[in-house]
C-alpha cells in the first residue's frame, strides 16, 4: 500500500513509520545529552532547546502511532506488525486495538504515551527556568532515548515484508474475547509510562542537589497520575481475568499481577511520603528513593512480562528485547543508587520527627509497612528466577506464601489508615485523640458485629471488616466535618458548603475519598475470598446444581457463529434462593468460543453480577449427545465492590488534581469574608 | 553522642533487627510453600524428596490410561514423560473435573502431591496450551475442529 507523494518519492507506511521513531530518537538522544550537560554546567540558556527536542520526540512518536493506526487499519500487510496481528475480518474497532496487542505494537504504543507524558509535563512547565527543569527534562529524555531505540533496533514493527500476504492471522482471541482488554492495557501502560515524570523530578532534584519548595507539589501531583492509572489497570486486569478466563478467581499472584502490584506498592508509599516532605520537609532522601524505586521496578515488572522471562530463565535471551531491557535495568538501578548514595549527603532534613504519635509518624509507619510488603512481593517473585538460574531448578512460590506474609502489612496500612487521619501534624496529645475515637469506635464495632452476625469466621476477614467501618467513619469524619462547621458558621446549605470546603483543601479531600474506595476493595476483597463457595459436577437438560443457596438449571446446548470465532454455550438459569429467576442463554451463557486458526478453545464464564454477590459459572466440558454440561460454579459474595471502587478512585484523583485556580486567595480567605457569590 | 545522634543510631538499629526479622519469616514461609515443577521422570528421580511437596508435574495423557468411575466423579490417568506412553509414568488421581480438551496424548500439567503409594493426588488439572498460533491446514474449519471436540472420547 504505498502512496505517491510529491516529486514520484514513493512513501510508504513502514519507511514513514520508521523514519519518525529515527526523528523521535535524535530529538530524544539530542534533549537528553544537551538537558543534563547544560543542566549539571549551568548553561541555563541552552533550556529552550531541550524543550525544542523534547517537543520534537513527542511529535515524531505520536505520528508514528497514527502511522501504524492507519496501516492497521487499511491492512497493509507489506508491514511486519500489521502482518503479524492484523487481519481483513477483524472488526474495525479491534485493528485499532490490535497496536497493544502483541509485543512491538506495545512497545511503539508506549513510545507514544511516553509522548505524551513529556508534552503535557514541558507545555505545563514551559515557563519554570533554572537547571532543575534542564536536569529534570534530560533524565525524562534519556528514558525516551532508551524506548525510541528498542522500537528503532530490537523492537522494530516497521520491517517492511517485500513480498507481503494478503491476509494476515488476527490479534490473540483472547483479546478479542472481552472489552475490557480494550482498555485495560492502555491503562497500566500509563501507569507504567507515568512513573518517568517522578522519576525525573527526583533525579533533577538529587543531580542539582535540592529540591526547592516549587518542586514538592509537582511531585506529589505527578506521583498521583501513574497511581490511578496503575491501580485502575490493576484492577481491570483482575475484573477481566475474573470475565474472561473462567477459572473463578481474580488474582493469583502470578508473576505478571506482582509485576504491576511492585511499582504500585512503591508509588503509593511514594505518594504518602511526599506529604511529609511537602509539609514537614523532611524525609527528604527516603521520598526520592522511592520515587527512583517505583520507576526502576516498573522497568524490571515489564521486563518480568514482556521477556518471557517467566516462561525460562535461559530463553529470554532469545526474546528480541529481553537482554536490552536487562541492560536497562542495570543502568537505571546503578544510576539511582549512585546518585542517592553521592548526593543523598546534601539533602539535610528541615524539621526532625518530633513523635511517632503523629501524622508524620503514622505516615513513616506506612511507609515501613509498604516497603515489608514490597520485600515480601518481591522475594517471593524473584526466587524462583535466581533458583532456575543459579540451580537450574523449575519452581515456583505458591500463593499461601504470598497471603500469608502479605496479610499482616496489609491489615497495618488499613488500620494506619484510620489512625493517621486522626493525628495531627508535630505531636498528637492522647487526651485529644482519644476524645475523638468515639465515633470510629463505634464504626469499627459495627463492622465487628455485622461480620460476626453475618457468619464471618475467618480472623484475617473480621479483622478486615473491623478496621473497615474504623476507618470508613474517620474518612468520612473528615470529609464532612470541615463542611459541617461552615454550614454553622455562615448559615451555607450543606450543598455549597461541601463544595467549597473540598475545594479549600482538594488534595486533602480528594485523598480521603479515595481512601473510601480502598475501604471498599479491602472489604470486597476479604469477603470474596474467604466466603465463596464452589461447587462443580455434571448434570443433564433441566437439571440443576446447587451453590449456596443458588439453583443453576442447564436448559441445553446451544452454539452460534459470528464474522471472527464459533462458540458453543450452555445455556443456564439461575434460581435465586427468593425465587426469582434470571435466563443466560445464548451470548450470555458459559461459553466455549472457537477463532479462526486457534486450536484450543477460549472459554467465557458466565457472570450474573450482583451488588452483594455475583453467582459465576464456568463451562468445562460438554456432551452434545445426551446432551450434559459440566460446570464450574461459584457465589463470591460484594465481589464487584473491587470494580465499582474504580469511579471512586476517579473521582477522588480528579478532586485531587484539579488545578487550583486564580481565585485561590480568595477562596483561602476566611469563609465570613467572601459574601458574594454565596448562594 | 549527641543525643540526635544516639536517636538516630537506635532507629537505624531498630530498622536493621525488623528489616532481619522479617528477611527470616519470609525466607522460612517461602522454603514452606515452595512448588515444584517436574516431568514425570524427573519426578521420580527425586526419591523419597518427591513425597509430601506441592508439585506441578508435567507431562502428557498416557494412551488407553483414562479411567472414569461410574459416577463421573472421580478420574485416573497416567502422566508420561513421552508422547506415546513410554518412559517414566505417573498415575494420578483427581476429582476434579478435567477441561474440555482432555484427552489421550494431550500435554497436561497437575497440580498436588506425590505420596509413597505411588499415586499423584490433584485437585488442580490443566490443560497445556499451545499459545502459538496455527496456520490453518487446507480445508480445516472451525467448525470441525468445534465438532472433534464434541465426540472426543471421554
Amino acid at each position: 500500500m504505498a502512496e505517491v507523494v510529491g516529486n514520484g518519492v514513493q512513501v510508504s507506511h513502514s519507511n514513514l513509520g520508521y523514519g519518525l521513531v529515527l526523528l523521535g530518537l535524535l530529538a530524544a538522544t539530542f534533549a537528553a545529552f544537551v538537558g543534563l550537560w547544560s543542566g549539571l554546567t549551568r548553561r541555563e540558556t541552552l533550556l529552550p532547546w531541550v524543550r525544542g527536542a523534547v517537543y520534537t520526540f513527542s511529535g515524531s512518536m505520536i505520528l508514528s502511532n497514527l502511522t501504524m493506526i492507519h496501516a492497521l487499519f487499511f491492512d497493509d500487510f507489506s508491514v511486519k506488525y500489521v502482518a503479524q496481528v492484523g487481519s481483513k475480518a477483524t472488526p474495525p474497532i479491534f485493528k485499532v486495538v490490535s497496536l497493544w496487542s502483541a509485543l512491538e505494537g506495545s512497545i511503539l504504543f508506549w513510545g507514544m504515551i511516553l509522548a505524551v507524558y513529556l508534552l503535557v509535563f514541558t507545555l505545563m512547565y514551559r515557563k519554570a527556568q533554572g537547571r532543575f527543569v534542564q536536569l529534570s527534562l534530560g533524565i525524562m529524555a534519556a528514558v525516551a532515548v532508551f524506548f525510541a531505540f528498542l522500537i528503532a533496533g530490537p523492537a522494530n514493527p516497521w520491517t517492511a515484508i517485500p513480498n507481503p500476504l494478503s491476509d494476515g492471522p488476527g490479534p490473540n482471541p483472547l483479546l478479542q474475547n472481552h472489552p475490557l482488554m480494550i482498555i485495560h492495557p492502555p491503562m497500566l501502560y500509563l501507569g507504567y509510562v507515568g512513573m518517568t515524570v517522578p522519576f525525573g523530578i527526583a533525579s533533577g532534584a538529587l543531580l542539582s542537589g535540592e529540591i526547592t519548595a516549587a518542586w514538592m507539589m509537582p511531585l506529589r501531583k505527578w506521583s498521583m497520575v501513574p497511581f490511578l492509572f496503575l491501580s485502575i489497570g490493576i484492577i481491570l486486569g483482575s475484573w477481566w481475568a475474573y470475565a474472561v478466563l473462567g477459572w473463578g478467581g481474580y488474582w493469583a499472584w502470578d508473576p505478571v499481577e506482582n509485576a504491576a502490584l511492585l511499582p504500585w506498592i512503591a508509588i503509593t508509599a511514594f505518594l504518602h511520603s511526599t506529604m511529609v516532605l511537602e509539609r514537614k520537609g523532611s524525609l527528604k532522601l527516603w521520598t526520592l528513593a522511592l520515587g527512583l524505586a517505583a520507576f526502576v521496578l516498573t522497568i524490571v515488572g515489564t521486563f518480568m512480562t514482556r521477556s518471557g522471562v517467566f516462561n525460562s530463565v535461559h530463553s529470554f535471551t532469545q526474546s528480541e528485547i529481553g537482554p536490552t531491557f536487562l541492560k536497562f535495568i542495570v543502568i537505571i538501578f546503578v544510576f539511582s543508587f549512585v546518585l542517592l548514595v553521592v548526593r543523598g549527603g546534601k539533602l539535610q532534613s528541615d524539621s526532625p520527627l518530633e513523635s511517632v504519635a503523629s501524622r508524620e509518624g503514622s505516615i513513616l509507619l506506612n511507609n515501613l509497612a509498604f516497603a515489608a510488603l514490597l520485600f515480601t512481593v518481591l522475594l517471593g517473585t524473584i526466587f524462583p528466577l535466581v533458583q532456575e538460574a543459579l540451580f537450574n531448578k523449575r519452581i515456583s512460590v505458591g500463593e499461601p506464601y504470598f497471603n500469608a506474609m502479605s496479610m499482616p502489612c496489609w491489615i497495618l496500612i488499613l488500620f494506619l489508615m484510620g489512625v493517621g487521619p486522626m493525628m495531627p501534624w508535630g505531636k498528637a496529645e492522647p487526651d485529644l485523640v482519644l476524645k475523638q475515637l468515639l465515633v470510629p469506635g463505634a464504626g469499627a464495632l459495627v463492622g465487628l458485629a455485622a461480620s460476626m452476625a453475618l457468619g464471618a469466621r475467618n480472623p484475617w476477614a473480621i479483622g478486615v471488616y473491623t478496621l473497615a467501618g474504623f476507618v470508613a467513619m474517620v474518612t468520612l469524619r473528615e470529609l464532612f466535618l470541615p463542611a459541617q462547621s461552615r454550614m454553622q458558621e455562615s448559615k451555607e446549605n450543606p450543598f455549597t458548603a461541601l463544595v467549597r470546603s473540598a475545594s479549600k483543601a482538594r488534595r486533602r479531600f480528594g485523598g480521603y475519598v479515595v481512601h473510601l474506595g480502598i475501604v471498599g476493595i479491602a472489604v470486597a476483597v476479604a469477603a470474596s475470598s474467604t466466603a465463596k463457595v464452589h461447587v462443580s459436577g455434571t448434570v443433564k437438560v433441566g437439571e440443576t446444581l446447587e451453590v449456596a443457596g443458588h439453583k443453576v438449571r442447564f436448559d441445553g446446548l446451544s452454539s452460534g457463529s459470528e464474522p471472527h470465532r464459533t462458540w458453543t454455550g450452555a445455556d443456564v438459569t439461575v434460581i435465586f434462593p427468593g425465587g426469582s429467576e434470571a435466563v443466560h442463554h445464548g451470548l450470555k451463557a458459559p461459553r466455549m468460543n472457537f477463532y479462526e486458526r486457534q486450536t484450543d478453545p477460549v472459554g467465557s464464564p458466565m457472570v450474573d453480577e450482583g451488588a452483594l454477590r455475583d453467582v459465576y459459572v464456568s463451562l468445562m466440558a460438554f456432551d452434545s449427545k445426551t446432551p450434559s454440561a459440566t460446570f464450574n460454579a461459584w457465589v463470591f459474595p460484594l465481589v464487584g465492590w473491587i470494580w465499582y471502587a474504580i469511579p471512586v478512585l476517579v473521582l477522588g484523583s480528579i478532586i485531587a488534581l484539579w488545578p487550583q485556580g486564580r481565585r485561590r486567595e480568595e477562596r483561602e480567605a476566611p469563609a465570613k469574608a467572601i459574601p458574594q457569590g454565596s448562594a | 553522642m549527641s543525643p540526635e545522634n544516639r536517636n538516630r543510631l537506635l532507629a537505624v538499629g531498630a530498622l536493621v533487627v525488623a528489616g532481619g526479622a522479617l528477611a527470616a519469616i519470609a525466607w522460612g514461609n517461602i522454603g514452606e510453600n515452595l512448588v515444584y515443577y517436574w516431568t514425570p521422570g524427573e519426578m521420580l528421580s527425586q526419591g523419597e524428596k518427591a513425597y509430601g511437596p506441592t508439585i506441578r508435574l508435567g507431562g502428557v495423557v498416557a494412551p488407553k490410561s483414562i479411567v472414569w468411575t461410574d459416577d463421573k466423579q472421580h478420574l485416573a490417568f497416567e502422566v508420561a514423560d513421552q508422547k506415546d506412553g513410554t518412559g517414566p509414568k505417573v498415575k494420578v488421581a483427581s476429582d476434579q473435573v478435567p477441561p474440555q480438551m482432555f484427552r489421550e496424548g494431550i500435554g497436561v500439567v497437575v497440580e498436588g502431591t506425590y505420596a509413597a503409594d505411588g499415586v499423584f493426588r490433584t485437585n488442580r488439572l490443566m490443560v497445556s496450551h499451545s499459545n502459538e498460533y496455527r496456520p490453518p491446514k487446507p480445508g480445516e474449519h472451525t467448525k470441525e475442529w468445534q465438532k472433534s471436540l464434541e465426540t472426543a472420547s471421554k
